[in-house]
């Protein structure tokens, strides 16, 4: 093989494998064929998250229960990992009550949460957050306006979208999520 | 054959529910022919949730709907992955079905004969929506499905003879206004669009034992602590996950009145 013949195998296995990295894996959630505006009025779509690790919460503004103590467990675990995992987690938070949740809502609660810019506060459309909670395993329902009862759950999504960990209790014990984030393949697909 | 006995069965239940229309209810007729011949017409109601919410018992309004007589079987379900191959049991993306998805079907397009005609289960919440929108419809919200099919006896028991399916007085009984048409539950529970609403964990019926940590909201106090059917049913919902596919779980599918 001459030299071109070895410079053109080698493109088109470079091409092929960034083909195949770009394309969600079969449990990726950001398979869902969903859309999504950041706070920032940027659109998003789930696929544009691959590369990163992710700490998902779903979370609503006006929420006086759970959520503030999962954002600020989510927080101080953003401040207080340790090194080494320190560069490959972004966190995610997504209203399910877009209705209330403007972006302006979202901006202010950014704010008001100190969230730096490895933050993503984002909205979407009913349907699509319900979709993303089906998947998640994230329960929901609005009991009167402004209020809803809801799952108390965070979870770990891999670099290319797989759910690799979650648990209920966030704010206790963060040393199951340190793990899944050093070692995401060792972890359980979710059940 | 089945349809021929079907559509008298549906004029008879629409005519029923005209009788019943009072003048100012032109709209609601109009919307009653608007239905097809394997749908019921549902008109607007209340729902009031199984759960009270801190501030006591809640009516939602329901918005008028077409709904399938029945669930949807095998033979329609055939129809659906034929033009749509991307639902079939060999093609599924694993984020839409668990392995068990169709795994009564001997391969991709074969349902066993002989239950053709009866619901197909198996299938996923995914599924089941995209059959829906593809039929131009969506799955029934918890609010709609409860409101045409909550209408089982509060005091019913399940059945220990050794049936197919003890549960099946939970499964779905007409709402009373609807009796006369020809509405039926074959003994399968049923998806609904937002299955993920319900907050049902712990001891049954009241916060005691709930894992506190795990929801937030004191959504498990039920309205009717002896309406056993409902609590089975609310509970069974949150309990599934939206790549579930189960034997003993299938689908109907609504459509708006426009």
């Amino acid at each position: 093989m001459n030299r071109t013949h070895k410079g053109i195998a080698f493109l088109a296995a470079v091409t092929l494998m960034t083909e195949v990295g770009s394309e969600p894996t079969e449990r990726s959630v950001y398979q869902l064929d969903s859309s999504w505006v950041e706070d920032n009025g940027r659109a998003l779509q789930l696929e544009a998250l691959e590369g990163d690790m992710q700490l998902l919460a779903l979370i609503y503004t006006t929420c006086t229960g759970a959520c503030p103590v999962t954002v600020k467990s989510m927080q101080m675990f953003s401040r207080n990992m340790p090194d080494d995992i320190k560069g490959r987690i972004r966190f995610l938070l997504v209203t399910v009550d877009p209705e209330h949740d403007t972006l302006a809502i979202l901006r202010e609660y950014r704010r008001e949460m100190k969230l730096d810019r490895r933050w993503k506060l984002v909205r979407g459309s009913p349907e699509d957050v319900r979709e993303l909670a089906a998947v998640l395993g994230f329960n929901y329902e609005q009991i009167e306006s402004g209020q809803f009862a809801h799952s108390n759950l965070v979870t770990v999504l891999d670099q290319r979208g797989e759910i690799v960990h979650q648990q209920n209790d966030f704010a206790s014990d963060t040393k199951a999520v340190v793990e899944a984030i050093r070692h995401p393949q060792d972890e359980q697909p979710a059940p | 054959m089945r349809h021929l006995i079907a559509i008298p069965a549906l004029l008879l239940g629409a005519t029923a529910l005209a009788a019943e229309a009072t003048a100012a209810n032109h709209a609601a007729r109009a919307c009653t022919s608007a239905c097809r011949t394997h749908e019921v017409f549902v008109p607007a109601g209340v729902y009031v949730p199984f759960f009270k919410s801190g501030t006591g018992t809640r009516a939602v309004p329901v918005e008028p709907i077409c709904l399938n007589a029945s669930a949807v079987t095998h033979e329609e379900f055939l129809g659906f992955v034929r033009d749509h191959p991307d639902w079939r049991k060999s093609r599924i993306k694993k984020l839409y079905a668990e392995s068990s998805y169709l795994a009564d079907w001997q391969d991709d397009l074969t349902p066993r004969p002989e239950v053709l005609s009866e619901p197909v289960t198996f299938v996923s919440w995914f599924a089941a929506g995209a059959y829906c929108e593809a039929s131009g419809g969506r799955l029934p919200t918890v609010a709609e499905w409860e409101r045409f099919a909550g209408g089982n006896a509060p005091a019913s028991k399940p059945d220990t003879s050794g049936g197919n399916a003890p549960f099946a007085f939970a499964m779905g009984r007409s709402a009373p206004e609807l009796a006369s048409t020809p509405l039926t539950f074959p003994g399968v529970w049923e998806w609904t669009a937002n299955f993920n609403s319900a907050m049902v964990s712990g001891r049954i019926g009241t916060s005691e034992g709930a894992n506190s940590s795990q929801f937030c909201g004191d959504g498990i106090r039920a309205v009717d602590p002896s309406n056993y059917g409902a609590f089975l049913r609310y509970s069974f919902r949150s309990s599934l996950r939206a790549n579930f596919a189960l034997k003993n779980l299938g689908f109907r599918c609504v459509r708006e009145v426009s």
